[in-house]
C-alpha cells in the first residue's frame, strides 16, 4: 500500500485530476443531457400543441368544416405547416374520428379515436404519445376544432400534429454529441493544465520527488547535529531557520530556538553585531561569556540579494588549550637539550683544566659536579620516583643551571608513582608554569633561588614551588587566576588560568601566599583519587 | 463530520422557531382584515357564495376581523387562484370542482393540491330538462334515443365543455353505455343562452344547473327529466333522480373554501370551529334557499377526502371514458 502510493508527483496530480474532472464532467454531461433531452421533449409537445392550435383556428380549414366538404386547400394548409415545424404527418378528424384532411409522407391511415376524445368532449388542447410501436414512437399535439355558429359553438372535429420520436431523439443525440465533445475538450485542457503544473512544480524542486526532497533534509539536519562546530543559519528577518547541538553548547542557547528572533536568544550586542553584519566573516576571533569563540560567517544569496546567513562558530579555548600543552612539550625538550648543551660545556672546562695540567681544579670540580648530580640523583631516584615528575624536574634543572638560578629540591620531598589518572600533560601545564613564573620572578633578583617541594604522604599530591622574588601586591592573589592578566605584558596571561584549569580538572585546589619583596609560594593539592573514582 | 451535520441542523431548528414563534404569536388568528376572494365577476355563483359568506360571518358576529370581497375574474378561476397561492392564512378563496377540472383537460397547472381545503358549503344539482312538448318523457327514453343515433340529438350547454353541466350528462350517458365522444353537444354563451335556446326549439335537451330551469319546470314551460341529487328535490319531488332513473350516478355542482398553502392546523381549526357554526345559521339557511343550494358542508379534514375522491371520478371521466364502448 505505501509502495502504491509512494509515486512520483507527476502521477499524483495526474491522478487526482483526472479523477476530479471525470467525476465533475460526467455529471454535469449527464445533468445537461438529461435536463436538454426533457426540455426537447417539452419543447416539441408545446410545438404539436401549439400548431395544432393553430391550425385549428385556420379560416381554410373553418370553411371545409362549414361546408361540410374537405378541400385541396385544406389539405394544402396542413402539408405547408407540416413543413414549417417538421412534423411528420397531420391529420383532421371529424366528429366521428374517420380522416377529414391529411398532409404526409405515408398514406392517410386510419387515426386512434380514443386520442382524440378529450378534444372531441371537453375541446381540450394536449400532447399525448401513441407508445403501440415501440421503434416508431409518435408524439400527438391535439386540439379541437371548435366552429362558431353564431348562437353557440360546437366541436366538429379535432386536428393531431404528429412528430416521430425518433427525429426528436436524433435531434437530441446531435446535442449530446456536441455536450460530450465540449466535455471532452475540457477534459484535456483539463490532463494538459495538470501535466504543466506537475512539470511547474518538479521543476521548482530541482526534479526532486517530494519524497526525495524529505530524505534530504533529514540527511542534512543529520549532517549539521553531527559537526562539532556550531551551526546558525538565520533569514533576513533574524529568524533562527537552523542551530545544530554544538551551537546551542557553545552558545549557551536554549533547547529549541528555530523560529525565535536570533536577537532574542544571543545577548550580547558585539556578538550579534558581527554575526549581523553584510559581508562574510572568516575566522574572527570574539570573546563570549567565558569562552573565545572564532566565528565564520557568509550571507545567503539569491539574485546577489541577502536572505539569510549562515554562522560557524568554533570554541576557541579547546584549540587554545591544545597549542599551550604542544608548547609545554616543546619547552620540556628545549630544556633537557639546555640539560646536554650544560654538559657539555662543563665537560669543556674539565677538559680546558686538563690541557692546562691544573688537576687539582679539574678533580675539585668533577666532584663538586658529581655530588649535585649525586644529590640530584639520590633525590631524584630514591624519593621521587614518579618518572612524569622525574623528566620534568630534570628539564627544570637544566633550564636554572643555564639562567644561573639555584633550584632547589627541599629535603623531606618523597613521592610514590602518580595515580594513572594524573596525565604529564596536566603536569606539564601546572608544575612548568608555576616553574617558569618563578623563575621569571628570580631572574632579576640578586640571589636567584627557587625551591620545589613535593609529598604524597596523606591522601593528597601536595607542591610547593617558592620563589625568594618580589612577591605580589596586596590583592593581586586573586587576578593573577584570571585569563588574559599578565604582569609580564600583552597577549600573554594564559599560564596561570590554564593551570588553574587543570587543577580544577583534576578536583585540586592552589593557593597562594606572597609577601613583597619577601617572594612567593603556590601550593598544589591534588587528591590522588579522581572524581570519577570518587563517585564509585 | 459532525461539524457539518450541524448547520441544517441548526437551520431545522431556526424554522422550527420561526414556525412555532408564528403560531404562538398568532394565537389570536386572524391578526388582520380577511380577504375572500371570489375569481369570478361580481354577480356569479362564486360571487354570490363569496358575498354571502361575508354577510353572514360579519352580520352574525363569529368574525370581529373587517371581511372584504375581492373578484379576480378570468381563466375559470386560475386568476384567483393564482393570486391565492401567493398570499399569507388571511385570504382564502371560494372553489368549485373547477380546481379540479381545469388541471384534468390541461388548462391549468394548478391542483387542489397546491392549496389548503378549508370547507365544501353547499351544492347546487344538476338537471337534464327538455321542451315541454317533448317526445322524451323520461330519461331513459333520452338515453336510449340518443345511443341509437348520437348525432342526430342537439343537446345545449353553457358556458363551455367541461364544466359540471357537460360532466353531469357526459357521466350519465357513459353510464349507460354511450360513447359521449359522439354526443352532440352545442356551447352556448350561459346558462340563460341554453334555456332560451331549448325554449326556442334549437337543441333537443340541455343540461344545466338546476335553478336555471327549475321555475320553468313549474310554470311548465319545458320539461325536467332527471336530477343529479341523491333524494328527491324539495319541491319538485316528481321529477326522478338519476339513481329513479336508472343511472347509477350522483353529481353535486359543489362549492367550497379554500386557503393558500401550508396553513397551520391552528388556523384550520378557527375556520372549522367559525364555519360549522356559520352553517347552523338561520341567516345561511336563507341564503341557500334563496339560491336553490343544498347545505353540503364538510369541514377540513372531510373536504379534503371529498376532493380526492371526486379527482379520482373528474380523472376517469376526462381521462378513461374514452375507453368505454
Amino acid at each position: 500500500m505505501e509502495k502504491l502510493l509512494r509515486v512520483s508527483l507527476q502521477v499524483k496530480i495526474l491522478g487526482l485530476v483526472t479523477f476530479l474532472l471525470l467525476l465533475v464532467l460526467s455529471l454535469v454531461t449527464i445533468m445537461i443531457v438529461y435536463m436538454e433531452s426533457k426540455e426537447d421533449v417539452r419543447n416539441s409537445e408545446n410545438i404539436a400543441v401549439q400548431t395544432a392550435i393553430t391550425l385549428s383556428y385556420m379560416p381554410a380549414i373553418q370553411d371545409a368544416f362549414i361546408s361540410g366538404n374537405p378541400t385541396e386547400e385544406m389539405n394544402d394548409l396542413a402539408g405547408q405547416i407540416m413543413e414549417e415545424v417538421d412534423a411528420a404527418t397531420i391529420k383532421i378528424l371529424n366528429r366521428q374520428g374517420e380522416i377529414y384532411g391529411y398532409a404526409g409522407d405515408d398514406a392517410p391511415g386510419t387515426a386512434v379515436r380514443e386520442d382524440h376524445y378529450r378534444a372531441l368532449v371537453f375541446g381540450s388542447d394536449y400532447s399525448t404519445y401513441n407508445n403501440e410501436n415501440e421503434h416508431d414512437q409518435i408524439l400527438k399535439g391535439i386540439s379541437p376544432i371548435i366552429i362558431d355558429y353564431g348562437d353557440y359553438k360546437k366541436v366538429e372535429g379535432s386536428v393531431a400534429v404528429e412528430f416521430k420520436m425518433k427525429t426528436i431523439y436524433q435531434e437530441i443525440s446531435n446535442d449530446i454529441k456536441k455536450i460530450i465533445a465540449a466535455s471532452a475538450g475540457v477534459f484535456i485542457l483539463g490532463i494538459a493544465g495538470s501535466f504543466l503544473l506537475a512539470r511547474s512544480i518538479r521543476k521548482d524542486t530541482l526534479g526532486l520527488e517530494p519524497y526525495d526532497i524529505a530524505a534530504l533534509y533529514r540527511e542534512r539536519n543529520a549532517v549539521l547535529q553531527s559537526v562539532k562546530e556550531g551551526m546558525i543559519a538565520f533569514d533576513h528577518c533574524g529568524r533562527i531557520t537552523m542551530a545544530n547541538m554544538s551551537a546551542r553548547e557553545i552558545l549557551d542557547l536554549p533547547e529549541f530556538v528555530e523560529g525565535r528572533s536570533i536577537f532574542e536568544v544571543i545577548s550580547s550586542p558585539k556578538l550579534l553585531e558581527l554575526v549581523n553584519s553584510e559581508r562574510g566573516l572568516v575566522n574572527k576571533e570574539l570573546q563570549y561569556h567565558d569562552k573565545t569563540v572564532i566565528i565564520n560567517s557568509s550571507p545567503i544569496l539569491e539574485n546577489d540579494k541577502r536572505t539569510g546567513t549562515v554562522v560557524s562558530f568554533r570554541d576557541k579555548t579547546e584549540i587554545k588549550q591544545m597549542i599551550d600543552a604542544i608548547s609545554e612539550v616543546r619547552q620540556y625538550s628545549e630544556d633537557l637539550r639546555a640539560q646536554a648543551h650544560e654538559f657539555t660545556s662543563k665537560l669543556y672546562v674539565i677538559m680546558g683544566l686538563i690541557q692546562l695540567g691544573k688537576y687539582q681544579e679539574a678533580i675539585t670540580l668533577i666532584q663538586e659536579e658529581a655530588e649535585i648530580q649525586g644529590q640530584v640523583t639520590e633525590m631524584f631516584f630514591k624519593e621521587i620516583r614518579d618518572e612524569k615528575i622525574q623528566a620534568i624536574l630534570l628539564g627544570k634543572f637544566a633550564k636554572a643551571s643555564e639562567k644561573k638560578i639555584s633550584f632547589i629540591i627541599e629535603e623531606g620531598s618523597s613521592l610514590h608513582r602518580l595515580p594513572d589518572h594524573i596525565g604529564l600533560s596536566p603536569l606539564l601545564i601546572i608544575i612548568g608554569n608555576l616553574i617558569n613564573n618563578a623563575f621569571d620572578a628570580v631572574s632579576n633578583q640578586p640571589n636567584k633561588k627557587v625551591s620545589f617541594f613535593i609529598t604524597d604522604l596523606g591522601n593528597d599530591i601536595v607542591f610547593e614551588i617558592a620563589d625568594e622574588g618580589s612577591g605580589l601586591k596586596n590583592g593581586m592573589e586573586e587576578k593573577i587566576f584570571q585569563k588574559g592578566f599578565s604582569l609580564k605584558g600583552k597577549n600573554r596571561g594564559y599560564g596561570l588560568s590554564n593551570v588553574m584549569e587543570e587543577i580544577n580538572y583534576l578536583n585540586g585546589s592552589i593557593e597562594v601566599s606572597s609577601n613583597e619583596q619577601e617572594g612567593t609560594i603556590f601550593t598544589v593539592i591534588l587528591p590522588k583519587i579522581s572524581s570519577q573514582a570518587k563517585l564509585l | 463530520m459532525k461539524k457539518h451535520g450541524l448547520i441544517p441542523f441548526l437551520l431545522l431548528v431556526l424554522l422550527l422557531a420561526a414556525c412555532s414563534g408564528n403560531a404562538a404569536g398568532n394565537k389570536e388568528y386572524p391578526t388582520n382584515n380577511i380577504e375572500i376572494v371570489a375569481p369570478a365577476s361580481p354577480g356569479g355563483g362564486w360571487d354570490l357564495t363569496a358575498r354571502s359568506l361575508e354577510n353572514v360571518l360579519t352580520g352574525q358576529d363569529l368574525v370581529k376581523q373587517n371581511i372584504n370581497v375581492v373578484n379576480k375574474p378570468g381563466g375559470g378561476g386560475e386568476v384567483g387562484w393564482q393570486y391565492l397561492k401567493s398570499q399569507d392564512s388571511h385570504t382564502l378563496a371560494v372553489n368549485s370542482s373547477l380546481v379540479l377540472t381545469n388541471n384534468l383537460l390541461g388548462q391549468s397547472e394548478l391542483t387542489y393540491k397546491d392549496f389548503t381545503p378549508i370547507a365544501t358549503l353547499a351544492t347546487e344539482w344538476q338537471a337534464l330538462a327538455v321542451p315541454a312538448d317533448s317526445k322524451f318523457k323520461t330519461a331513459s327514453e333520452f338515453l336510449e334515443a340518443t345511443k341509437k343515433d348520437p348525432s342526430s340529438i342537439k343537446i345545449g350547454v353553457g358556458p363551455g365543455l367541461g364544466n359540471d353541466d357537460h360532466l353531469s350528462l357526459v357521466q350519465a350517458a357513459s353510464e349507460f353505455g354511450i360513447n359521449p365522444s359522439e354526443l352532440n353537444f352545442l356551447v352556448y354563451e350561459g346558462g340563460g343562452d341554453v334555456v332560451t335556446a331549448l325554449l326556442g326549439g334549437h337543441v333537443d335537451a340541455v343540461t344545466t344547473s338546476l335553478s336555471e330551469v327549475k321555475d320553468q319546470h313549474l310554470a311548465g314551460k319545458l320539461k325536467i327529466l332527471a336530477v343529479s341529487s341523491e333524494k328527491p328535490v324539495k319541491g319538485i319531488e316528481d321529477v326522478p333522480t338519476w339513481k329513479e332513473a336508472g343511472v347509477d350516478m350522483v353529481f353535486p355542482h359543489w362549492r367550497g373554501i379554500m386557503g393558500p398553502p401550508d396553513m397551520t392546523e391552528e388556523e384550520i381549526a378557527y375556520w372549522d370551529k367559525k364555519l360549522s357554526k356559520l352553517v347552523e345559521t338561520k341567516e345561511w339557511q336563507k341564503v341557500l334557499d334563496n339560491n336553490d343550494w343544498e347545505g353540503f358542508y364538510k369541514n377540513s379534514k372531510e373536504t379534503k377526502a371529498f376532493l380526492e375522491e371526486q379527482h379520482a371520478l373528474y380523472q376517469k371521466l376526462v381521462k378513461d371514458s374514452g375507453l368505454i364502448n
